[in-house]
């Protein structure tokens, strides 16, 4: 895997709303050249942590440094950091290019940038019309277009995909990767563990603001102990091989079986192996998404009694 | 520090959006159309007046009389410059591009004196030239009037001013109705609330409010004053120290809080 070392680190960050910490002694670091994602159910303190890392909301404690400094001390931070936040972050009477060419200006960006990330979201037909009667997906572009404006070295999208069409959620997912290839440092949220699973290289998971687990996602799939569905018409006989070969195998009221703890490979040859036939071998997420909702659950049984 | 990028920035977001056009040219409207109205009721009751009433008759003040509509519509454009970023959400934005806030405010505030200024100006001479040409019949001034000048030029500075102050209660308040209710509390219902007060009382407050710094600013003389007020310089710094005060207090809280 491409690692181009740590670009963000965190350190003991904390923040409080009255009596809610909506962020709590959260630390980790973040490197560059593969997408690292940030996972936690809704009201975790994701955006909060993000707000944090540019300088838009004060820690109560802790510190969150970009390349060995705190936000505010970069000079041109546009051209070092793009942020996409999670509101519509624009003013509804200011057309997309206007919007666009006054963030250039702040960051002396060249003019000419503008237009280049207009055409690279897609927004070139509307571009001058007031972002008021954007979509919540235009504007979702529009928020890309502009973290993307100083072709930064360091990104940070908060639920990018939040209402884009499965077209632009494709997008999204191949322009993180493409980012990240490039060696760039990708950090996104989501409270989707499924998403992630589909995007990132690496997981920081936290709930109700602390941190739960911080993993590479291939060590996140193996201790969530992936399942894959398998169709035989011999069902009955397969499961008893599996067995043999030291899986788990589940049968399913339709006919089908769970299999856990042997991947879709070795299944495929344990079958060939006993000359049985396989109608479907799926490899299944939904224990990934099942995984996640068991670290995060005792958290938020513990957020509904309080 | 270099304010330049911020500057161009926040110039071109204050032009790009129509309302604010729109906001500034109604400015010039109003002290213009209300101006010349005021002018042309005062021709048609010229030849009543008295003599004691004509030695007191402010002409220059007479022309400027639609600034005290106008300084509504100034005091929206200076609350909207910011508190509309809070309201969009776009505050998040133009502080991430530019962390160092207080450069934000600055800058905005320049943006903000300078334009307001233009409009502040061009409305007070063009009140003032109209004016005086219905005034014509009367006892009209012309700029060399002792007086005239600095009346016109003190009240287009005026309007700036306002506009600063209305940019720092909102800097503060972070709300669009909730800044102008405060601006406008301070332009009039205080104004009408002294004024009900005892003489004894309303002698000494008076010429600290807004309303009667301004109606300093804009007269050639104060012979005709109903109320003790500071002379025009004086009233200016007065009202200067005010926009500055807002702002001051606008951008210490703008460094202490989340955006
Ligand atoms: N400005 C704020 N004022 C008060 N509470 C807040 C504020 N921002 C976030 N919170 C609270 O902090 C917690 C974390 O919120 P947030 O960071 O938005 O979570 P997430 O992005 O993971 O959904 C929530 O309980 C939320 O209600
Ligand atoms: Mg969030």
């Amino acid at each position: 895997m491409r690692d181009f070392g740590v670009v963000i680190e965190a350190r003991g960050l904390v923040k409080r709303y009255g009596d809610t910490t909506a962020v709590d002694d959260l630390s980790f670091s973040v490197r560059a050249g593969v997408v690292t994602g940030f996972l936690g159910p809704n009201g975790s303190g994701k955006s909060t942590t993000m707000r944090m890392m540019i300088g838009l909301d004060h820690p109560d404690a802790g510190s969150v440094t970009i390349d060995g400094r705190p936000y505010g001390e970069i000079k041109w931070p546009l051209r070092e950091v793009g942020a996409l936040l999670e509101a519509k972050a624009l003013h509804p009477g200011r057309s997309a290019r206007n919007h666009l060419r006054a963030l250039a200006a702040s960051n002396r960006i060249p003019r000419s940038r503008v237009d280049e990330v207009i055409e690279l979201v897609g927004l070139a037909s509307v571009a001058t019309k007031r972002a008021g009667g954007y979509s919540l997906g235009m504007g979702q572009r529009l928020g890309i277009a502009a973290a993307l404006l100083g072709d930064p070295e360091v990104v940070l999208f908060d639920e990018p995909v939040n209402g884009l069409d499965p077209e632009g959620i494709q997008w999204v997912r191949e322009l993180l990767r493409s980012l990240a290839e490039q060696g760039r440092t990708v950090f996104v949220s989501s409270h989707l563990m499924s998403e992630m699973a589909l995007t990132a290289d690496h997981v920081i998971v936290i709930g109700r603001g602390k941190l739960l687990e911080d993993a590479d996602m291939g060590v996140m799939i193996a201790k969530a102990g992936t399942s894959v569905r398998v169709r035989a018409p011999e069902a009955p006989r397969l499961a008893a091989a599996l067995e043999l070969a030291g899986a788990a195998a589940h049968a399913e009221p339709d006919g089908s079986l769970t299999v856990t703890e042997l991947g879709a490979a070795a299944i495929g040859e344990v079958a060939a192996r006993e000359g049985i036939v396989l109608h479907e071998l799926a490899p299944q997420r939904a224990s990934l998404e099942e995984a996640f909702m068991a670290l995060t659950k005792e958290h938020l049984e513990f957020g509904h009694a309080t | 520090m270099n304010l330049l990028p911020t500057i161009s920035s926040e110039w071109l977001k204050f032009r790009s959006v129509r309302s604010t056009v729109y906001t500034l040219a109604v400015t010039i409207f109003l002290c213009v159309g209300i101006g010349a109205l005021a002018c042309f009721a005062e021709r048609q009751q010229w030849p009543q007046e008295g003599l004691a009433k004509r030695a007191l008759f402010d002409p220059v003040r007479q022309s400027l009389f639609g600034f005290f509509f106008a300084e509504i519509a100034i005091g929206v454009i200076g609350v909207l410059i910011i508190s509309s970023e809070y309201s969009s959400g776009s505050i998040r934005t133009t502080l991430a591009a530019t962390p160092r806030r207080l450069s934000v405010l600055l800058s905005k505030a320049c943006v903000l004196f300078a334009s307001t200024l233009v409009v502040g100006e061009a409305s007070s001479f063009v009140s003032f030239f109209i004016g005086q040409s219905i005034l014509r019949s009367t006892e009209p001034a012309t700029l060399s009037t002792p007086g005239a000048l600095r009346a016109v030029f003190l009240g287009g500075l005026s309007l700036a001013l306002l506009a600063l102050l209305a940019m720092g209660f909102a800097t503060m308040l972070r709300h669009t109705a909730g800044a102008i209710t405060v601006y406008v509390s301070v332009q009039l219902v205080l104004l009408l609330i002294v004024s009900a007060l005892p003489s004894s009382w309303s002698d000494r407050v008076l010429k600290y409010l807004p309303e009667i710094l301004t109606q300093s600013m804009r007269a050639s003389h104060l012979k005709g004053a109903q109320f003790t007020s500071f002379s025009p310089w004086v009233s200016t710094l007065v009202l200067a120290a005010y926009a500055v005060a807002a702002l001051i207090g606008g951008g210490w809280l703008l460094l202490r809080r989340d955006a």
